[in-house]
Parts: structure tokens; C-alpha cells; sequence
């Protein structure tokens, strides 16, 4: 009776979580403790980075298996495998996005544009990486390391799991953590790039917006870039399908879900499966490092590239533009545009920059797509 | 799969053309759709210019009425509704002639509750 009880307690101890913890699962437990602090006490993007932190948090502890073949987030891990959860969470980004800023002013496509300068950018840098010992990023690595500077982290996600699933975790949560930075990141170099007299610029007010032209809009961009970039269908067709529920005004109900109670849902499967791939083998390494290197500097060129395209535009318009709005290029909505406001209301208290800057932020959100697009074409699976 | 920096500077330059070739003919056909919108929009008043030239003219001639303000309406409400109005019909009638002749109170509304319960059984399914 007594050798039953010691054996079969020494194998409860044996088989415990505690017995079996390793350094790793320490390390990678307490920086999922951390990222929740970051979620939960300074609203680094908690939506997302809750999630992701608790999928991390319950995939490093030891014996779980919620992760392993058979195991709960192994299931929920195939919408990611698949292509699914990014185009979903899209939808309901669409449902919410108003691009009647952009339709007033197509030339803000231009700014939108400009600030995917920043995804190429730390594409070549994480290429050049590879000459430090220990770091080696294959060219498909590189781009999903590149799409951070989509800042956007739907196109991110999926870009990375068809390019790179092995960095999906690092990726995701570096490009999450910098887009609930860009109020830090954007304005040093906002101001350093632009003069006194260039963010003092007041725009002229923007055009009235028809409704048909709204509902136009969607199906136009869907067809230009599915015929120009196929592999955008997914990204950019199901972004519009949400603006189009919302904006055609005859599927409310369906407009509310794809808002509300399915993005939601996504949000949390997506979330909590892309932090259990944060295993330590794969998250502890040099390439980590690199990885977060690269998306400061996705970062910065993509509002490099959308400031100095704005001042080129600003000059050609004879000073119509105001520069600081090309920072909002990136696709960071609607934070980006805020920034703008922010920075243009420093210099001139009446100057209301906002609903110009979310012209360029929701073009942004189109041209990462694109851009993602073009990587995947280029160098995804055949 | 590695490749050269040759063929690392060709993505990147082909990636970011093709970003901003398709952006640009995304500009194009915006702007085409706006211009074929306004133009849309103005054919059917090309016949009516002369009368709507004739009650803005009028409106000009008369002599203008004083608005009419209910009591106890400050004058930051009036000029904010004055406001408000103006936006609105630039955006929804730029080019017309109006002006505000009175600003009261409306009726009590209904109750925010059964307002809501008579929206949820009456939603067409």
C-alpha cells in the first residue's frame, strides 16, 4: 500500500509541470508576463497583445500540449496555417474604415504609397544582417521581417505564414509592440524632416462624398488590384467586402458582425494561436533580435518615405500639402492620422490635419496589401 | 531560399513601381468616377439655371426677416446651429440660397428605452 502511494506520487511528480520546467519555458513565461503587463497596464495595443501573450504564456508550460498535435490552439493555429483569420480580421477592418478622405483626395494614394518605402527598406536590412555571425535570414524571412513596416498586423500575419511561419510569433508581436509606439516613434522624425512653415500649412476643406461613389469605391479597388496583383485577392478583396457591407447601407446586420461579434472572435483565435507558436527554441535566438532591429527600422522608413514624398507633393502644389501628413502613410489606423493631427496642432492650434492624414492611413492599409501581395508573388511557394 | 543583393534591389524597386503604379491608376479612376458623378449630378439642373437664378435673386431683394429664437435658447445653441446648417448645405446644396427664419425647441422625444423597444420589434428581418 505504502510503495503503491510513493510510486504513484513520485509519478505525479515526475509528470508535473514544475519537475519539467527548463530555463527556456522560465524565460519565456516571464516575458509572456511582461507583454500581458504591457497589454493590461499601458494599452500596448491589448487586443491583440493579450491574446498573444496568453497563447505564449500557456504554450511554454511545460506538459501543457495545448500546442502540441492533438492539443486545443493546434486546431485554432490552422486558421493562421491557412490564410484564414488575417483576411477575416480584415473584413471587419474594412467594415470600419471610412475612406471618404481618400475618395475626396486621390492623391493621397501617392502618401500611402510612399510610406511602403519602409517594408522594402528592412526587407534589404534584414538581408544585410546575414553578415553578422549567428544571423542568417533567407530572402523570404527578410520580407516577412520587411511587411512590419506595413504596420499592419493582419498583412503582417499572413504574409509571414505563407513566407515565414517559423517567425510568425517574433514578427507578430514585434509589429504589434511598434504599432502601439508610433505616437513615440512617428514625431522625432516628423519634425526632423519637415520646416516650421510646411507644418503650419492649412489644408483646403475636402470635397462632399457621394454615397454611390462609396459604394463604387470598394469594387473598383478590388478589381484594379486583383488584376494587377492576384496574390492581393485575399487581403484587399475581403477589406473591401466589410466597406462594402457598411457602405451599400442594405446589410446593417451583416455590417454589425463583421464589426463587432466576428472580428472579436477572430481577434481571440488569431491572437492566442500566433502566441503559442512562440516556442523558446525558435523565440530565443539571434534572429529574435534581429527581428525587432529590423521592425524599428521598418518603422522609421516607412515615415521617412511618407514625410518626403508629402514635402515633394507640398512644393508641386505650391505649399497646398501639409508634409506632416505623409506619416500617416502607414498603415497604422487610425493612430498614424491622430499623430498628424497631434504634431500640426503643436505648431498651429486651429489646424485640424486629421481628416486629411486618414486619407493616406486608409490607403496605406490598401498599399501594404499590395506590397505583401507583390512579396508573396515574388517569393512565396510556386 | 537566399538570393543576391542583385536580386534583392530588383524586388524592391519592382515592388515598390508596381505599389505605386497601381495606387496611381487607382487615382485615376477615383477622379474619374468623381468628375463623372459631378457631371451626373449637374445635367438634370442644366435646364433649370434661370429659375434658380430667380429665387436667389429674390431672396436677395426682399428685405430680410429677423430670425425668430425661442426664449430661453442661449445664443452659443443659435450659433452653433447656425453653423451646423451651413455645413450641411454646403455639403448637400453648395450653390442654393437659404436662410434660417426661426430656431425652438422640438417636441419631448420619446423615452430612450421604448425608442429602442419599438426599433427592435419593428427592424424589417
Amino acid at each position: 500500500m505504502i510503495s503503491f502511494l510513493s510510486d504513484t506520487i513520485g509519478q505525479l511528480v515526475v509528470d508535473s509541470g514544475l519537475y519539467n520546467m527548463t530555463l527556456p519555458n522560465a524565460i519565456m513565461i516571464s516575458i509572456s508576463f511582461v507583454l500581458i503587463y504591457l497589454a493590461v497596464a499601458k494599452g500596448f495595443e491589448p487586443l491583440l497583445l493579450l491574446p498573444i501573450a496568453f497563447g505564449m504564456f500557456l504554450s511554454n508550460l511545460p506538459m501543457g500540449g495545448i500546442f502540441d498535435e492533438g492539443g486545443l490552439i493546434y486546431y485554432l493555429y490552422m486558421g493562421v496555417k491557412m490564410g484564414i483569420y488575417p483576411p477575416l480580421i480584415f473584413m471587419g477592418v474594412g467594415a470600419m474604415a471610412d475612406f471618404g478622405p481618400l475618395i475626396a483626395n486621390p492623391k493621397s494614394f501617392l502618401l500611402g504609397a510612399a510610406a511602403q518605402l519602409g517594408i522594402f527598406v528592412a526587407f534589404l536590412g534584414a538581408l544585410a544582417l546575414n553578415a553578422i555571425p549567428g544571423i542568417t535570414f533567407t530572402a523570404q524571412q527578410a520580407a516577412s521581417i520587411g511587411i512590419i513596416g506595413g504596420a499592419d498586423g493582419p498583412t503582417a500575419i499572413y504574409t509571414t505564414s505563407i513566407l515565414a511561419p517559423e517567425l510568425l510569433s517574433s514578427i507578430a508581436i514585434a509589429a504589434y509592440s511598434y504599432m502601439a509606439l508610433v505616437p513615440i516613434i512617428q514625431p522625432p522624425i516628423m519634425k526632423a524632416l519637415t520646416t516650421d512653415r510646411e507644418r503650419k500649412i492649412v489644408m483646403e476643406q475636402l470635397r462632399p462624398v457621394s454615397k454611390t461613389e462609396r459604394v463604387i469605391f470598394p469594387i473598383l479597388v478590388t478589381l484594379i488590384c486583383a488584376l494587377m496583383v492576384p496574390a492581393t485577392v485575399p487581403l484587399v478583396g475581403m477589406l473591401m467586402l466589410g466597406n462594402l457591407l457598411k457602405e451599400s447601407g442594405v446589410t446593417e446586420r451583416l455590417n454589425k458582425t463583421a464589426q463587432n461579434e466576428l472580428m472579436n472572435i477572430v481577434t481571440i483565435f488569431l491572437g492566442i494561436s500566433v502566441g503559442a507558436t512562440a516556442r523558446a527554441e525558435t523565440f530565443l535566438t539571434g534572429q529574435t533580435l534581429g527581428i525587432v532591429l529590423m521592425g524599428l527600422a521598418a518603422f522609421a522608413f516607412g515615415t521617412v518615405g511618407g514625410v518626403l514624398f508629402g514635402k515633394v507633393m507640398c512644393r508641386t502644389s505650391g505649399y497646398k500639402v501639409n508634409p506632416l501628413i505623409g506619416s500617416a502613410g502607414v498603415s497604422a489606423v487610425p493612430m498614424a492620422a491622430r499623430v498628424s493631427q497631434k504634431v500640426g496642432q503643436e505648431y498651429n492650434p486651429t489646424n485640424f490635419l486629421l481628416m486629411h492624414a486618414l486619407g493616406p492611413n486608409v490607403a496605406g492599409v490598401i498599399g501594404s496589401a499590395v506590397a505583401a501581395g507583390v512579396l508573396i508573388a515574388t517569393l512565396g511557394p510556386k | 531560399m537566399n538570393i543576391s543583393w542583385i536580386e534583392a534591389f530588383g524586388i524592391m524597386i519592382s515592388g515598390l513601381l508596381i505599389v505605386f503604379v497601381g495606387l496611381i491608376i487607382l487615382i485615376v479612376m477615383v477622379v474619374l468616377m468623381g468628375k463623372f458623378f459631378k457631371t451626373a449630378k449637374k445635367t438634370p439642373k442644366q435646364s433649370d439655371p434661370p429659375k434658380a437664378a430667380t429665387p436667389a435673386t429674390s431672396a436677395k431683394s426682399a428685405p430680410a426677416r429677423p430670425m425668430q429664437v425661442q426664449n430661453g435658447v442661449e445664443e452659443e445653441t443659435v450659433a452653433v446651429i447656425s453653423a451646423a446648417v451651413a455645413c450641411m448645405m454646403q455639403a448637400s446644396a453648395p450653390h442654393s440660397a437659404y436662410a434660417i427664419t426661426g430656431i425652438k425647441r422640438g417636441k419631448e422625444p420619446r423615452p430612450v428605452w421604448g425608442f429602442a423597444g419599438m426599433q427592435q420589434n419593428t427592424r424589417p428581418f
